[in-house]
């Protein structure tokens, strides 16, 4: 095979220099537009368990002061991002993606985009809908827990980059969007950024995040807005709470519905109970509802209403508690009955002998 | 199947651009490693621990100072620490010069806040506290209608 001539190859790498040249200069090509990042690095690096203890909207009983208490929107209908009430052991991370595209990602304003944004009566202000997916998975792969994280508001958070050279800040939550070299940022230490992982049994899980997952924000890629981290729960140093006996209510025992019914209970920890769940069954323990998660640890009676409605020949009670490690225990009650409280019989009046002012007999 | 080879003058521009891509990877979250690193450095410095807040102050100055080059970040996580010390004074109990000396991080603060071009809320959750809004107190002694609210 004859070799190319000296000048020929000259000619050959110029021109090759050339069109990576021009490869490299400002263009109209299918990559340009906008593409959020997911910094693994900062997700790995701020990935932490942690424990609240969260409250009803509107409840707030004092309880621990030596573990935060948060979150008058974390149980809201529209948020939910913790199980229930009462202590949770979270697991944080720090969610930051940079634009490194080279067009910034415009949303713009909310309130045009109903299609794409949520109103939150609690936060008062709108929600991205569905902007990222928050996973925690076994060793195998299945999906054990998912976040539920629904605050997000796309905005110009933190340069991308120390020292100078950033461009000037265009997008917060009335005009969202990520301009290019900046960075929207949700640090662990916000409400919702986290798993829920109360009574994930411990072991090694991973933590996956995935930013855009339904590509609703426009992005030339979304090869680099996933990210997977090794994460390990421990098991607990300390003993679990134990509950002795549920007191009341009693086999047998009759309860009506709409009335009020007191529940006592004996629990104790090595250290100690810091809140518990009072749960009622109606089906003889198969289901339960949560009548309240957030009953103070040194409490050991609790009265509340049973609900209108119910009825049952085999009621029962499950009182969990947990202690500041959150590791719980639940005793349930024996069976007692639910009924609805008959109408009160008034003895008929005798218009007659009440006009002679005599008393009616039963 | 013909395999396409790319000559030495070729493969030299190639080189080059994915040099280029990659060390714009290399200097991704900067700045809030510049932050981290203020924070770290107040709070490993035997000065935080001073109950003395003129020496503190001194202190942090010092490391800011020293920081070459300059860095609005590292500032920012300084002074954010820093101010963390200030929190559990009770503001009516905070003799004149003490304050003073919290108006002028808290200035600082401010200045840095300008440099790196960022919001309020970004500076709040900087803060690192479980309780952003507490920084609302301390920067209103300077600027009495700053939010973390306002973006």
């Amino acid at each position: 095979m004859p070799r190319a001539r000296p000048v020929a190859r000259r000619w050959i790498g110029a021109a090759t220099l050339a069109l990576a040249l021009v490869g490299a200069a400002p263009r109209a090509h299918a990559d340009d537009g906008p593409n959020l990042v997911l910094d693994v690095a900062r997700m790995q690096s701020s990935t932490r368990l942690s424990t609240g203890i969260y409250h009803r909207p509107g409840r707030a009983p004092l309880l621990d002061s030596t573990i935060p208490t948060s979150g008058t929107c974390v149980l809201h209908p529209d948020e939910a991002c913790v199980g229930g009430p009462g202590i949770r052991k979270l697991l944080r991370f720090d969610v930051l993606v940079h634009n490194r595209g080279n067009e910034d990602l415009v949303v713009g304003n909310p309130k045009l985009r109903p299609d794409l944004f949520v109103y939150s009566g609690c936060h008062r202000h709108y929600h991205f809908r569905g902007a990222a997916r928050y996973e925690l998975l076994d060793a195998a792969g299945a999906l054990v827990r998912t976040g539920r994280k629904q605050g997000f508001c796309l905005q110009d958070t933190v340069p991308s980059q120390a020292g100078p050279g950033t461009p000037p800040r265009r997008y917060d939550c009335t005009n969202q969007g990520v301009a290019v070299g900046w960075a929207d940022w949700y640090p662990a230490t916000l409400d919702c950024q986290w798993i829920d992982v109360t009574d994930v049994p411990p072991g090694d899980y991973r933590l996956h995040v995935f930013w855009n997952p339904d590509r609703l924000m426009p992005e030339t890629t979304l090869a680099d807005n996933e990210g997977t981290v090794p994460v390990t729960i421990p098991a607990p140093a300390d003993a679990p709470p134990m509950i002795d006996a549920i007191t009341a209510p009693r086999e047998g025992a009759l309860a009506y519905a709409g009335r009020p019914l007191d529940v006592t209970w004996r629990a104790h920890d090595d250290r100690r109970v810091v809140t518990q769940e009072i749960w009622l069954s109606t089906d003889d323990g198969a289901t339960y509802r949560q009548i309240v998660g957030d009953v103070p640890g040194e409490r050991s009676r609790f009265r509340f209403l049973v609900p209108a409605g119910a009825s049952s020949a085999r009621a029962r009670i499950k009182v969990v508690a947990r202690d500041a490690s959150v590791q719980r225990a639940e005793r349930v009650s024996d069976a007692f009955r639910i009924e609805t409280p008959r109408p009160l019989r008034l003895p008929k009046r005798d218009t007659a002998a009440a006009a002679r002012g005599e008393e009616a007999t039963p | 199947m013909k395999r396409v080879r790319f000559g030495r003058a070729a493969a030299t521009p190639f080189a080059l651009l994915l040099v280029l891509a990659h060390g714009n990877d290399a200097r991704a979250a900067g700045f809030l490693d510049d932050v981290t690193d203020g924070r770290h450095a107040v709070t490993s410095s035997a000065a935080a621990a001073v109950p003395d807040a003129g020496t503190r102050a001194a202190a942090v100055q010092g490391l800011v100072a020293a920081r070459s080059p300059a860095s609005a970040g590292f500032t920012i996580g300084a002074v954010l620490a820093a101010l963390d010390a200030d929190l559990a004074r009770d503001p009516g109990t905070r003799p004149r010069g003490e304050r003073t000396l919290v108006e002028q991080q808290v200035r600082e603060l401010l200045a840095a806040q300008a440099e790196a071009g960022i919001g309020n809320r970004a500076l709040c959750l900087l803060s690192g506290r479980a309780e952003p809004k507490s920084l609302e107190r301390q920067v209103r002694l300077v600027e009495p209608r700053w939010s973390c609210d306002r973006h």
